[in-house]
């Protein structure tokens, strides 16, 4: 029985639902298309319930850290006070506006800065890594440099030759090399989608793979 | 000197700070050219029909704002008076429509003699990705009730005449991820023929351009420099014409950097030998 609910229902679920919106994304069939709009609508209740399911994992782990003192218990008490912060301005009515200029100015800059520290991540990288060893390392390096110059205005002014060449360079070998990745990757997923329907990917429905292990 | 910038960037990082904050402070005003794709972005917003309807999805968060939200506010300062109808959701996280918003009280609807409910809506953050995507495109009334702001979409007239994906003339993603235009491809272009642009960060601009070369979208926006070409060319020169001069520095340092590593590769080589 306890099979049956675990494994075979929702396989059951996954092989119909994907057997029925596959159909509907090709084929006009008035009842089934019914249908998927409907399935489709449900998945937008059934998204927001899962940021109540994740707001309560993040709560749990936080709480059992505080708990047991582990080591830099003192982040998890500043995580809770921050969930429930953002929680309460967000949904008590009239202060809304306080979540939002908090959420932007809180998590806008410090996201932000994080990104921002990237820029210099990479001119300490350019320093380091970009050296002409051989043939591969000086197309590498010939073609940042390209990029460089060709996307800032000053290349476009100083190097009038380097914008084209960079069109060439989007334009051809990184656009064959693109739709190669993106061909690749559709039918990676379709050959996954096939798999889950037919029940060979397990994790899909919480069970780990034992040979994996 | 060589060896001891290598062993510690922190001069190489005062550097590249002073070096973006002055052009920043005081523009440069280099000049720039217009790439194809800006152009067919343009030509894209243009082509819709005064009174048209267009879909504005900020697919981006606060994270992604110093590389699309200057692209947002251009893109809308260049609808509005065109007198098309807009109405904007995000799929990307809860910050994509509070930027909606903040693009919106930046133009200032007023200054363009529009009202919100009758030229543009904000339907807020819709939980579901692709998913959700497609059951706008089949049916909005059904899966949406209220705005960003609580009112109920019944009550707002702009709502009456957008019902499915087939009243939309233009779709606008401005994109942190490769995968928000390919969504709105599969389940909007495909499926309903609607024309899609937008915009991308730079990382992902190169995975869309055989989208833009197959014609599935109508050109697409490279980052703060396509935002910048953007802004030159709706005559609306903003926040990303001045970043492109700080860029600009930015990548000087960066090849300076380069040259230096070579430079030091060769001498520690020579030496040695």
């Amino acid at each position: 029985m306890a099979t049956i609910l675990k494994r075979d229902i929702p396989y059951v679920l996954i092989l119909f639902f994907g057997v029925v919106m596959a159909i509907t994304f090709f084929l006009k069939i008035p009842l089934l298309s019914e249908f998927a709009v409907e399935a489709q609508r449900l998945l937008v209740p059934i998204s927001s319930a899962a940021f109540v399911v994740g707001g309560v994992s993040l709560l749990l782990y936080h709480a059992a850290r505080v708990q047991r003192r582990t080591k830099d218990w003192q982040l998890s008490v500043v995580s809770i006070a921050v969930f429930f912060i953002f929680l309460v301005t967000s949904l008590a009515p009239g202060i809304e506006k306080i979540h939002t200029v908090a959420y932007t100015t809180i998590v806008g800059m410090v996201t932000e800065a994080m990104w921002g520290l990237i820029a210099l991540f990479m001119v300490s990288m350019a320093l380091r890594a970009f050296r002409v060893k051989n043939l591969e390392t000086f197309l590498f390096t010939l073609s940042c440099v390209i990029v460089l110059i060709g996307n800032a205005p000053v290349g476009e002014s100083a190097f009038p030759v380097a914008p084209p060449v960079l069109k060439w360079l989007m334009d051809i070998p990184t656009m064959a090399g693109m739709r190669a990745m993106t061909i690749g990757l559709g039918l990676g997923i379709i050959a996954y989608g096939i798999r889950v329907m037919w029940g060979y990917e397990r994790a899909v429905i919480g069970e780990v793979r034992r040979e994996a292990s | 000197m060589l060896k001891k910038l290598s062993k510690d960037p922190r001069w190489l990082y005062v550097l590249f700070l002073i070096g973006i904050m002055i052009p920043l402070v005081k523009p440069i005003g280099l000049p720039m050219g217009i790439s194809d794709n800006t152009r067919k972005v343009y030509d894209a917003l243009k082509s819709v029909p005064a009174d048209g309807l267009v879909f504005l999805s900020p697919d981006f968060a606060v994270e992604n704002r110093g590389e699309l939200q200057a692209m947002l506010v251009v893109i809308f300062k260049t609808l509005l008076p065109m007198g098309v109808k807009i109405v904007s959701a995000g799929f990307y996280g809860v910050s994509s429509a509070m930027l909606m918003d903040e693009a919106m009280n930046t133009v200032g609807l007023a200054n363009y003699g529009k009202k919100y409910g009758v030229d543009f809506v904000n339907l807020g953050y819709l939980p579901g990705e692709e998913t959700t995507i497609a059951a706008l495109g089949a049916d909005v009334h059904a899966l949406v009730k209220v705005d960003y702001y609580n009112k109920p979409i019944s009550d707002l007239p702009l709502m009456s005449r957008f019902r499915r994906a087939g009243d939309v003339n233009l779709v606008i993603s401005l994109a942190a991820g490769n995968e928000y235009p390919e969504k709105w491809i599969r389940q909007w272009q495909v499926k309903y023929g609607t024309k899609i642009t937008g915009g991308a960060v730079a990382m992902i601009y190169p995975a869309l351009l055989g989208y833009v070369a197959s014609g599935q979208l109508q050109g697409y926006l490279d980052s703060s420099r396509g935002a910048a070409e953007f802004e030159i060319l709706t005559g609306n020169p903003g926040a990303a014409v001045v970043t492109m001069d700080a860029q600009s520095i930015g990548h000087i340092i960066a090849i300076l950097a380069i040259v230096l590593c070579n430079l030091s590769y060769i001498l520690k080589k020579e030496s040695r030998t």
